[in-house]
């Protein structure tokens, strides 16, 4: 519980809401986001069980601008329980953002991302900082509670369904509530959702 | 009747000695989401000792099932299970 309310409260001040961003050791993992705010895509490799190291491009659909660069992210600390696992995450990235026709300036961000779960219930939250030569600087927190209909099996196909929020300081319009559904089955994860004002929300996430 | 002692030995020894399969079960804290279990299969199925991965989510073990000659002890096992993310409680064998 103590975890549940620190996931909670890192959720508030401050995520995506990539599930685990770092694999087992020798894992591939591609991760895909899209919402009104951005569009992103995450290819990265797990070398132990701490860290992943990627490279990731990143669209902000409301700011126009992009950003594509290297990514690495460390699992700061896990907390094993019975029933129940808490994750805490840091992340940075650096490279080049850039306009349509104007030239590419240095851009990166850095992102702290918690989470809580037990079978039936999972607490998310992520804060990113993001800044872009020529761009600014912008931040944006995710706060994700999520809830299993049912506690699926090994192999089972898997639903949990989320409400979440999502504010962006360079969005016009800046908190976005959201509703998404998540199914997933093995190393398959899909996400689909809708935000309040019927923007869609369509992540993915594949291991191999 | 010496002669016949000495042939049962000969033939009952190589079996008594022969490796046999074993099952092990190996219980796992933070064992909550399937997604994140995957670790657990893609871990194991590196080792060649490993003949079958099955995870309980409900009790929170992993069950394997090894081949005979297989030479995963338990501090490889637990190193195994960290590294897929995991904490070790407890570790049982039994022959199959």
């Amino acid at each position: 519980m103590r975890f549940a309310f620190a996931a909670l409260c890192a959720a508030l001040v401050a995520t995506p809401v990539a599930a685990r961003p770092v694999s087992w050791p020798g894992g591939v993992t591609l991760m895909q986001e899209l919402d009104p705010i951005m569009a992103s895509a995450l290819l990265h490799y797990t070398p132990n069980r701490h860290i992943s190291l990627g490279g990731r491009y990143l669209r902000m659909r409301e700011e126009r601008w992009q950003l594509s660069g290297a990514q690495a992210t460390w699992l700061v600390n896990r907390w094993n329980m019975p029933g129940a696992q808490a994750n805490l995450y840091v992340a940075g990235m650096a490279g080049a953002a850039w306009a349509d026709g104007r030239t590419a300036r240095p851009g990166g961000f850095v992102e702290a991302q918690a989470d809580w779960e037990n079978r039936r219930v999972m607490v998310m939250g992520m804060a990113r900082l993001t800044h872009a030569q020529g761009f600014g600087t912008t931040d944006m927190q995710t706060v994700r509670l999520g809830w299993a209909p049912y506690a699926g099996g090994y192999g089972d196909a898997h639903l949990w369904l989320f409400a979440q929020a999502r504010r962006d300081s360079g969005s016009r319009d800046e908190v976005q509530p959201a509703f998404v559904a998540r199914l997933f089955y093995r190393t398959m994860l899909l996400e689909a959702g809708v935000t309040d004002r019927g923007g869609l929300v369509l992540n993915s996430i594949f291991r191999f | 009747m010496r002669i016949l002692v000495v042939a049962a030995l000969l033939v009952a020894a190589p079996l008594a000695a022969a490796p046999t399969p074993e099952a092990v079960t190996v219980k796992v804290n933070g064992l909550v989401c399937d997604f994140c279990a995957r670790s657990i299969e893609a871990m194991m199925k590196k080792r060649g000792d490993v003949a079958g991965v099955h995870v309980d989510l409900d009790k929170g073990e992993v069950h394997l099932r090894l081949k005979a000659d297989a030479k995963l002890d338990d501090p490889t096992l637990t190193k195994l299970i960290v590294d897929s993310g995991y904490s070790v409680t407890g570790i049982e064998r039994k022959p199959l």
